[in-house]
């Protein structure tokens, strides 16, 4: 959509333009009235006074009838600038005297059509060539106070048109000059403002198209400037923050994979162990997690069960929780005796978990044909086993310390070894504290209490449904309040 | 999902109480009001009131043994006191009693720097 720009450039133009005439018009118009009267005056006095002069001196020329001599006055009155006649007209309208002598004896006749009166109370007459005439008068009274006659004097009125011609040419040379000065300052000054804005514009236009590198160079320190820094530094800001948002999803890109990674560690699908069954369920907080659990197999009927939570969230857990698997996969297969098994894995992580970090690690040898289980607990609570005959549930918690608490030989000679047997249907539930330590939305925990009595409550089934029916309890027991910790739990059961 | 941090000075040795629960999600409030409460003082000797501390659960310990290094750093101590009874069981278990002192009672465990000078 390209619509043909109309610049302001114009509007203010116009606007200066009208501006500049009407100023100048009206000083104009107000300078010309004023000169016009002054004029006018003048003129008008001047006339006066000749015509009352010629009175003065020409009254004893005519009394003593000396004609000559008053022709001559009225010869010399023509002298006078402007001055179209003099003459002198008796009471019966008769011309007595005259600058032109062929007039004398004939009757006065107005130079022609009365059209106005002058502020000086002098008659302007149209003449028939079109000029305009004021006429002056004075009463020409001798020394015996005889009234002979009166002067007529004729001034044409383009005496007053002439002089004000100066003045009218200079105003308009003037007024064109002002016309020009202020248009091209106006042009000027608006191309000082819509060139800043037609960058700005650009650079604004370049913006919206993503390139937020591109800097609006105004270099001028005002307003203008003012906007153009702002400008930039917005679009600096949003580089920024698009750099950052990229940067996030970088991350949280790299965190998913991660995740997947974590995830392969953790089993779907469990090595064939005979008539011992298991299943298991992992449902981790918002975050990445470091829950962990593993069925080993170790050969001739044994394999190594596992349920370790490594303290603290995110990625530091979880790097753990993978070097935990690792080293772990490898020690349950270099020994027999979950008591070594679990003393090297203390030793090979022990300098590697930084700082305050621990991992409570519970391990257990299956032998399926015994149908014993050796159990160690590096820290971990308590393992449940529901007994069929019984229909009830045991707690077995060897004692221990958390890997990375302690060193070498402490380590190991705080562990302590336990070992039960399994009879046909009972079950073995290894979990993590997220489902103990499950809240509910009014503030409770879920409790061991509550774990064992769900266990009673579906321990008869196999492990599968089993793991369903208790964990749809825990889950009606949250209301899917969301958690801050991982869950985890592992099922083994002896299905004959 | 709140944590009260209290404090008062007895002798050198200054009083941190705990009130309410110190799970993941409030464990940095805990980390940045007690740095601000070391970090105002010259003394080390710190003694952690754990009565009203109604659950702790792992992230709660391992920012205790987190403190407790650094303090122990600066040539300080952190020793805990009046642990409810899931906080003492975790605390046997997982072996936090080979790393951190522990005490029934408050003066206990502020008259224990005392012995040792």
């Amino acid at each position: 959509m390209k619509e043909k720009l109309k610049s302001i450039k114009w509007e203010i133009m116009a606007v200066v333009l009208l501006l500049t005439l009407a100023v100048t018009g009206t000083m104009s118009f107000l300078l010309l009235s004023i000169q016009t009267k002054s004029i006018t005056n003048e003129v008008e006095l001047r006339g006066v006074s000749l015509t009352r002069n010629i009175a003065n001196n020409i009254a004893d020329f005519l009394l003593i009838k000396h004609e000559l001599e008053a022709a001559k006055i009225l010869k010399d009155a023509m002298k006078n600038r402007g001055i179209m006649y003099a003459m002198v007209v008796d009471g019966n309208n008769r011309i007595l005297a005259h600058n032109d002598m062929t007039q004398v004896k004939k009757e006065y006749q107005p130079p022609g059509n009365k059209s106005g009166i002058t502020p000086g109370k002098n008659t302007v007459y149209q003449a028939k060539n079109g000029g305009k005439i004021i006429e002056f008068t004075s009463a020409v009274i001798a020394k015996n106070k005889v009234k002979i006659g009166v002067v007529h004097t004729g001034v044409s009125h383009d005496v007053i048109q002439n002089a004000l011609r100066k003045t009218y040419y200079s105003i308009m040379a003037v007024i064109v000059l002002a016309v020009i000065l202020s248009v091209s300052g106006a042009f000027f000054l608006s191309t000082a403002i819509t060139k800043p804005i037609n960058i700005l514009a650009e650079g604004a236009k370049i913006a919206g198209t993503g390139d937020l590198s591109h800097k609006i160079e105004i270099k001028k320190r005002n307003e203008l400037g003012l906007l153009a820094d702002t400008f930039n530094v917005m679009t600096e800001g949003l580089k920024k923050a698009q750099e950052a948002a990229l940067e996030r999803r970088a991350l949280e890109k790299e965190l998913e994979i991660a995740w997947q990674i974590q995830d392969a560690l953790l089993p779907k699908t469990f090595p064939d162990m005979g008539k011992y069954e298991a299943a298991a369920f992992y449902k981790p907080a918002k975050e990445i997690g470091g829950d962990y659990y593993d069925v080993i197999p170790l050969g001739s009927g044994r394999f190594g069960i596992v349920m370790a939570d490594v303290s603290g969230k995110g990625i530091p857990a979880a790097l753990i929780m993978t070097m935990l698997s690792s080293v772990l996969n490898i020690e349950a297969r270099a020994a027999a005796d979950p008591v070594s098994v679990i003393s090297r894995l203390n030793s090979g992580l022990q300098a590697r978990i930084s700082g305050s970090m621990f991992a409570t690690v519970f391990y257990g040898v299956l032998d399926v044909s015994k149908n014993l289980i050796e159990m160690v607990s590096a820290g971990h609570h308590e393992m449940l086993i529901y007994r069929k005959k019984e229909a009830a549930v045991e707690a077995v918690c060897p004692k221990g310390a958390a890997i990375g608490i302690l060193q070498g030989g402490d380590f190991e000679t705080r562990l302590e070894k336990k070992a039960v047997s399994i009879k046909a249907g009972d079950k073995l539930l290894l979990f993590t504290d997220g489902i103990s330590e499950a809240r509910a939305k009014t503030g409770g925990r879920y409790g061991m209490e509550r774990v064992e009595q769900s266990l009673r409550n579906y321990g008869k089934q196999r492990c599968s449904p089993m793991l369903d029916g208790l964990l749809s309890e825990v889950h009606q027991f949250t209301g899917g309040q969301e958690q801050s910790d991982d869950i985890a739990v592992l099922a083994i059961g002896r299905t004959v | 999902m709140t944590l009260d941090i209290r404090e008062n000075e007895e002798s050198e040795v200054v009083v941190v109480e705990l009130c309410g629960e110190l799970d993941s999600s409030s464990v940095a409030v805990f980390t940045l009001k007690f740095r601000e409460i070391t970090g105002k003082r010259a003394s080390k000797k710190y003694v952690l009131d754990m009565k009203g501390l109604e659950f702790i659960s792992s992230a709660g310990w391992t920012a205790f043994l987190n403190e407790c290094k650094e303090l122990r750093a600066a040539g300080g101590d952190l020793k805990i006191a009046a642990m409810q009874a899931d906080a003492k069981r975790v605390y046997g278990l997982v072996g936090i009693d080979s790393v951190i002192e522990s005490h029934e009672a408050v003066k206990d465990a502020v008259k224990s720097y005392a012995k040792n000078g």
